[in-house]
């Protein structure tokens, strides 16, 4: 697998004791978790349970196979929390059942998807699939008592934002318990890929998500480049952290103006939209797209940049730096404003800890975990990312830690600009062995995104799991609502600001 | 108007109103002035005729599939892209074996009817003649 990463191969019967005593050598991170089809070569079913080691910079997988005609695993959810929706999406996908798991629910398929049919086995036959008309319901968990009230809140909201569905329990005004149910944007993006050359699979990857589109695409572009043993460029490594760090500022100017959104402070939302707006116009007169669709591609860049347009970049930069100082100074600096933000929203660390929670969400709880540091990749590697860190974990902290990510991607840009490397921008990536297994990863403006594939014959992929930073967090969101009232429940999922479709695929 | 003392760093109603006056208006008036999109924009791709030579290289690599090479009973080609699918990524023309696809600015694109959507080239004799056996 990627260079690195410790293979360690399991019987199905320890894979529970095994992850156990992993725990317990060294503070480890459930970073995704694969369950592949296998049975056409081997028989079997495989899971791949992969961690991250963040203190050193290493990867360990633990990986087990299931008999083909015996689909159940135990579920390793009970000792480790953080495995719980991979583990559903198995069940789902490829009818692989874990024993003993809390809340065996569907996670991902329509309660009106027939039984027994699972989308990801390699013998899924799309023409074969009828649907019951009879309207099945979904399993809310119902909370029962006096003057408790349920409230569903989407899928189509206030806002125009992606579709979701919140369930609330609440007393009064106050939340006890929120339910979210996700994958209405699932796409079946991994089936899609399968079967597909690696660079066909790149205009997938770009488009799981519109906000995270630089960061998928250089996720997936390294997992190929990592299975074929191959390095981009050291021009093109530059270039590719300084997009990447483009897609985070105007993630963070937008996102900053959404939170303002939240409490109804128009002039700060229509700032941030101002500011998000001048960096996306940025992004589209370097590469002809606004969300970075078409920058990167395994082997390196689609394009190269000039000396003009390091000069537009440094100057638009140089312009919006101003005016972000100007707007933060606002946004902190606003009593009444500031008042909803504290101690709204809060999210303890030993949650993120416990679910494997990335990104500004994790850093603003204490958990200093950002994937440019602890495991450096394309032009990250010898840069000094500063750990924003907060402790509040509220929504005020979310905020702090953005507007410190945002001065620092000016910083970060500045320094890749100064020493950019001379050479070519892309090297033809040699065709990979068919069934490598590598993996690639990006932080992206909420975390860390990791792609994993397994190549198929000619250069083709076989099996391609996306695990965006949307789907370690997602569960954060139901943690730090409770408690708090019902109108802060947008504010507090605008300071979370995950992406829907990266999540559902 | 009364000035009250306040902290370091305190934002009060009167900055915002200072700073909404300074910033003005960003809204652009379109259409009613007309824009373009920057050099490295992507707008409607278009073929050209008689250099096309039916490789079929952006059918293949169009990931909406909005390319067709359509023969009809005469053996006329056609090459149709389907303006509904296609997502401006530009790599029918960068997979050209002949460069006939060019990637213009035209960005104005909407139709008042599905149909309208469709762009349709005829294909030259000249690409026929030149166009690789299968």
């Amino acid at each position: 697998m990627s260079a690195g990463t410790t293979r360690v191969r399991v019987k199905r019967a320890d894979l529970v004791t095994s992850i156990e005593r992993l725990r317990e050598q060294s503070r480890v991170r459930l970073a995704t978790m694969v369950g592949l089809d296998e049975r056409g070569r081997s028989g079997c079913f495989r899971l791949v349970y992969l961690f991250a080691l963040d203190d050193s910079g290493t990867w360990v997988s633990v990986e087990t196979e299931i008999p083909g005609d015996d689909p159940v695993f135990p579920s390793v959810t009970p000792l480790l929390p953080a495995a719980h929706w991979y583990e559903r999406e198995v069940q789902d996908l490829l009818g692989l059942q874990p024993s003993g798991h809390p809340d065996p629910r569907r996670l991902i398929l329509h309660e009106n998807w027939p039984d027994g049919v699972y989308p990801l086995r390699k013998d899924f036959d799309p023409a074969q699939l009828t649907f019951s008309k009879d309207h099945q319901p979904f399993s809310f968990h119902r909370l029962h008592g006096d003057g408790l009230v349920e409230i569903p809140v989407g899928p189509i909201h206030a806002g125009i934002i992606e579709p979701g569905h919140f369930r609330f329990a609440a007393v009064g005004d106050v939340i006890l318990h929120l339910e979210a149910r996700l994958f209405y944007t699932h796409r079946g993006i991994e089936k899609l890929a399968e079967g597909r050359h690696f660079d066909a699979v790149l205009p997938l990857a770009e488009r799981i998500c519109g906000a995270c589109s630089a960061a998928n695409a250089a996720a997936y572009c390294l997992a190929v480049e990592s299975a074929a043993g191959f390095e981009a460029p050291p021009r093109a490594r530059a270039l590719r952290a300084v997009l990447l760090e483009l897609e985070r500022l105007y993630n963070h100017l937008g996102d900053l103006g959404n939170i303002c959104a939240g409490t109804g402070f128009a002039v700060g939302t229509a700032y941030g939209a101002r500011l998000k707006e001048s960096a996306q116009r940025l992004n589209e007169r370097l590469s002809g797209n606004r969300f970075l669709h078409g920058v990167f591609r395994p082997g390196g860049m689609v394009f190269d940049i000039d000396e003009s347009q390091a000069l537009d970049i440094r100057s638009t930069l140089a312009e919006l730096k101003i005016e972000a100082g100007q707007f933060s100074e606002l946004l902190l600096g606003n009593e009444s404003f500031r008042d909803r933000l504290e101690g709204t929203g809060v999210l303890n660390g030993d949650a993120v800890e416990a679910l494997g929670g990335v990104g500004p969400a994790a850093r603003a709880s204490g958990i200093a975990r950002d994937s440019r540091r602890d495991h450096p990749y394309a032009g990250y590697s010898g840069l000094i990312i500063p750990a924003t860190l907060e402790t509040g974990g509220d929504v005020l902290a979310r905020m702090k830690a953005r507007i410190d990510e945002t001065f620092a991607a000016f910083d970060l840009i500045d320094d890749l600009l100064g020493s950019l490397p001379g050479g070519s921008v892309w090297q033809p990536v040699p065709e990979p062995a068919p069934f490598t297994e590598a993996f690639g990863w990006a932080e992206s403006a909420r975390g860390e995104t990791l792609h994993w594939i397994q190549t198929g014959p000619g250069g083709s992929i076989e099996r391609y799991r996306v695990r965006s930073a949307s789907y370690c967090n997602w569960p954060l969101v139901a943690l730090a609502v409770p408690g708090n009232l019902v109108p802060d429940f947008p504010l507090i999922n605008k300071s979370f600001e995950l992406c829907y479709a990266c999540l559902d695929r | 108007m009364l000035c009250l003392p306040r902290p370091l760093g305190a934002c009060t109603l009167f900055d915002i109103l200072r700073t909404v006056w300074r910033l003005g208006r960003a809204t652009e008036a379109y259409p009613a002035k007309g824009r373009g999109i920057p050099v490295a924009g992507i707008g409607l791709p278009v073929l050209a005729a008689e250099t096309c030579n039916c490789s079929s290289a952006c059918v293949a690599a169009c990931p909406g599939q909005a390319i067709r090479l359509v023969e009809s009973e005469s053996h006329r080609r056609t090459w149709e892209l389907d303006l509904a699918n296609c997502v401006f990524c530009g790599l029918c023309a960068r997979v050209c074996p002949t460069g006939a696809i060019t990637l213009t600015k035209e960005f104005e694109l909407a139709a008042r009817s599905r149909p309208d959507l469709i762009e349709r080239v005829a294909i030259s004799a000249q690409g026929l003649s030149n166009a690789p056996s299968n």
